[in-house]
């Protein structure tokens, strides 16, 4: 009977031993057994972990045998991984934020920028000092244009960091003494960690890889913590989660810096993997790309950016010939993601994942004493989920204008 | 005192381009609470479309305007029923991602058919100036500045004094009770994006001509009508109007006394000052548009 409640979720009582009076507690072992065997709720299982060593296990066998197939895939993996980590930071800053910001290219140029130039010095400053000196800056840069943007609301700050960006970028251009002759720094020294040198790309693979799997890591802890849940508490009914007790501000700096920060490790980490910084790299075209990435793999879940960077990467393969109306074919892609599929493609996977759970369920019968698992909600899922406040595009209340 | 005349037309003239793009915008937004994001892209098309009509097509050049502005009404239309219709019930975000991704589709079209390179569009005065407290005014600029004066005042016109105006200004105020009592949405919305893409595609084809077109202009443009309607505050009309006149002003006066390397980036200071302090803008003192 007990293994029976324990399959239906329910949290099983500890059978009192023969000896035990009424107002007995349960012993030691039986305190043990009921915390190891009681239901869990999500953010304690380690279903996330588990996914992410699956996806690390799969990566490291299909990587390199992709790789292995001509120094262009390898490029492109490599490019992937790339894009994974700097869309999976848009994404704290976007999706759990509630930031509606443009900033993380420009972060990638800061980092790439700041990199070269430490480390071109002529000072011997290691590449590892560079990278972590690109990532300071990065969140320090993020701190100054959240105080400076701390009374705009939703489509206000979007601009605001709109012209952030310009403006940086503008001044790359024009700074020979930090960014090079016309914002272009060449012979950037390649990558070396630990006396280790990462010139080829198959080396640079397993530290993209590395360098990913850590962001995740980290990415997994916030799912699993608080600050998720408040964070889009804060992004859902800012006002709302005030009066609870959560410091919205505080939670939305945190993710907008943190964001910025891994934006501008990558971008110094591809500036000394290319061996080339411009400020071409990092215009319009990929901070589209990113947003791209986030919406076509999936707001809601830290896996869609990645899902997102792998399709936004394979697919100028797929229309080699039709290369020419490439952007031609992203919009029409994004345009048909969100008419219908509002989660992206992890929320798609899900569905069908969850399909076909009820599927096999049907043609297996349960087991005595289990149930089968309740349908999925039917109908849409909630189009606002994983989006910057929802309502109004300026504000619902006069005072989120000014604050 | 030439120098300051010559800046002074030069300000008001891009203030004026600036001020018909963000009467566009606001025409949209107040109709539809949509923030659009191809709007940049909307004024490039106007620019490849009006050197499309008076270089491949030969067609004079009032004509060549006026065949632009129905081709850009056509093409606003098109993204009301693509890209705004069906996901009209769905939060003004979502609409506005939609947008973005009709301007990167439209970028991508331009690019396909022009490539990426800096065109040159013929102006209808080839260059001529006349002569202005002994400045010399490119006749281009006084032209931008006379016709946007009448097409601002027409929609000032249309959004006061006509059904149209009534119609947007109540979905602006109130969208249940408006549909409740009576609004049509449909037709106001196909009119707000006709409008509003027309008057992008007016401004395309107006300041085309005073240099080079490439896919980023329309862009550069709509950044600087950002800062404006900021500066302005969004929703006043009179106050976008002023904030583009003073955004045309800034940039020009400062650029060309101060500092003139670092013009283009003054519109976005004045942004960022202005957002800082009192991000409704200086004008603004009701709601915007909830």
């Amino acid at each position: 009977m007990a293994k029976a409640m324990l399959d239906d979720g329910a949290v099983p009582a500890v059978a009192p031993s023969a000896d035990a009076g009424p107002t007995d507690k349960p012993s030691t072992w039986g305190r043990v057994v009921q915390r190891a065997t009681a239901t869990r709720p999500p953010s304690y299982r380690t279903k996330q972990y588990r996914t992410l060593v699956a996806f690390v296990v799969v990566i490291a066998v299909l990587g390199p045998k992709l790789g292995g197939h001509s120094r262009s895939y390898q490029f492109m993996v490599n490019t992937w991984l790339m894009y994974s980590i700097a869309a999976v930071g848009f994404y704290w800053v976007f999706s759990l934020a509630g930031r509606f910001a443009f900033t993380q290219t420009f972060m990638m140029s800061v980092g790439a920028y700041m990199s070269a130039w430490w480390t071109m010095r002529g000072d011997g400053h290691s590449v590892l000092s560079g990278v972590l000196l690109a990532a300071a800056v990065g969140a320090l840069l993020a701190l100054g244009i959240f105080v400076l943007l701390r009374k705009a609301q939703a489509i206000y700050f979007g601009i605001g960091t709109l012209a952030v960006t310009s403006i940086g970028l503008y001044v790359f251009s024009r700074w020979p003494e930090f960014t090079g002759p016309g914002g272009t720094k060449i012979g950037v020294p390649p990558l070396e960690f630990f006396g280790k040198e990462f010139i080829d790309d198959g080396s640079v693979f397993w530290l993209f890889l590395g360098v990913l799997v850590g962001i995740l890591l980290l990415g997994v802890w916030i799912e699993r913590s608080p600050l998720r849940r408040e964070a889009i508490a804060g992004r859902e009914k800012p006002s709302v989660a005030a009066l609870a007790g959560v410091s919205v501000n505080r939670h939305q700096l945190s993710l907008f810096m943190l964001g910025s920060a891994v934006g501008a490790l990558i971008g110094a980490l591809a500036a000394h993997w290319v061996g080339v910084v411009a400020t071409d790299t990092y215009g319009i075209d990929l901070g589209i790309g990113l947003f791209l990435m986030l919406i076509l793999g999936g707001r809601q879940s830290m896996w869609g950016p990645v899902l997102g960077a792998a399709f936004y990467v394979a697919l100028p393969e797929f229309i080699k010939s039709i290369s020419t109306y490439q952007r031609i074919v992203y919009g029409v892609i994004l345009l048909f993601v969100i008419m219908t599929l509002p989660l992206g493609l992890v929320g798609l996977f899900k569905q069908v994942g969850d399909r076909l759970e009820r599927v096999i369920h049907r043609i297996r019968p349960p087991r005595a004493g289990t149930t089968t698992p309740p349908l999925a909600a039917v109908g849409p899922p909630p189009d606002d989920a994983g989006l910057p406040h929802a309502g109004s595009l300026l504000s619902t209340e006069a005072d989120d204008v000014e604050r | 005192m030439d120098k300051f005349v010559a800046l002074l037309f030069s300000g008001i003239a891009y203030g004026s381009i600036v001020a018909l793009l963000n009467v566009g915008f606001l025409v949209l937004y107040r109709a539809t609470n949509v923030f659009n994001f191809a709007y940049g892209d909307l004024v490039t098309l106007g620019g490849y479309l009006g050197l499309w009509a008076l270089v491949d097509l030969n067609i004079p050049t009032v004509l060549a305007i006026l065949f632009v502005m129905v081709l850009m009404s056509g093409v606003g239309v098109g993204i009301e029923r693509v890209a705004y219709t069906p996901l009209r019930r769905r939060p003004p975000m979502v609409v506005a991602i939609a947008t973005l991704a009709a301007g990167i589709a439209i970028r991508g079209a331009l690019a396909a058919w022009h490539g990426s390179d800096a065109k040159r569009v013929p102006g209808v005065f080839n260059n001529e100036t006349i002569t202005l407290f002994g400045a010399a005014i490119d006749r281009q600029r006084v032209l931008i500045i006379v016709v946007t004066a009448v097409a601002v005042t027409g929609v000032w016109y249309l959004v006061q004094r006509t059904s149209f105006g009534r119609s947007v200004r109540a979905l602006a105020t109130d969208p249940e009770t408006a549909q409740l009592c009576g609004v049509r949405t449909s037709p106001i919305t196909i009119g707000a994006f006709a409008l509003s893409t027309l008057l992008a595609g007016l401004a395309g084809v107006l300041i085309g001509p005073l240099g080079f077109i490439d896919l980023d202009f329309g862009f550069a443009l709509m950044l600087s009508s950002f800062a404006a309607m900021v500066l302005g505050g969004f929703g006043s009309f009179g106050g976008v109007v002023a904030g583009s006149l003073i955004i045309g002003l800034v940039q020009q006066m400062a650029g060309g006394y101060i500092l003139t390397d670092w013009a283009p980036i003054f519109p976005y200071v004045a942004l960022l000052v202005v957002i800082g302090i009192r991000p409704s803008g200086i004008f603004n003192t009701s709601r915007a548009r909830l």
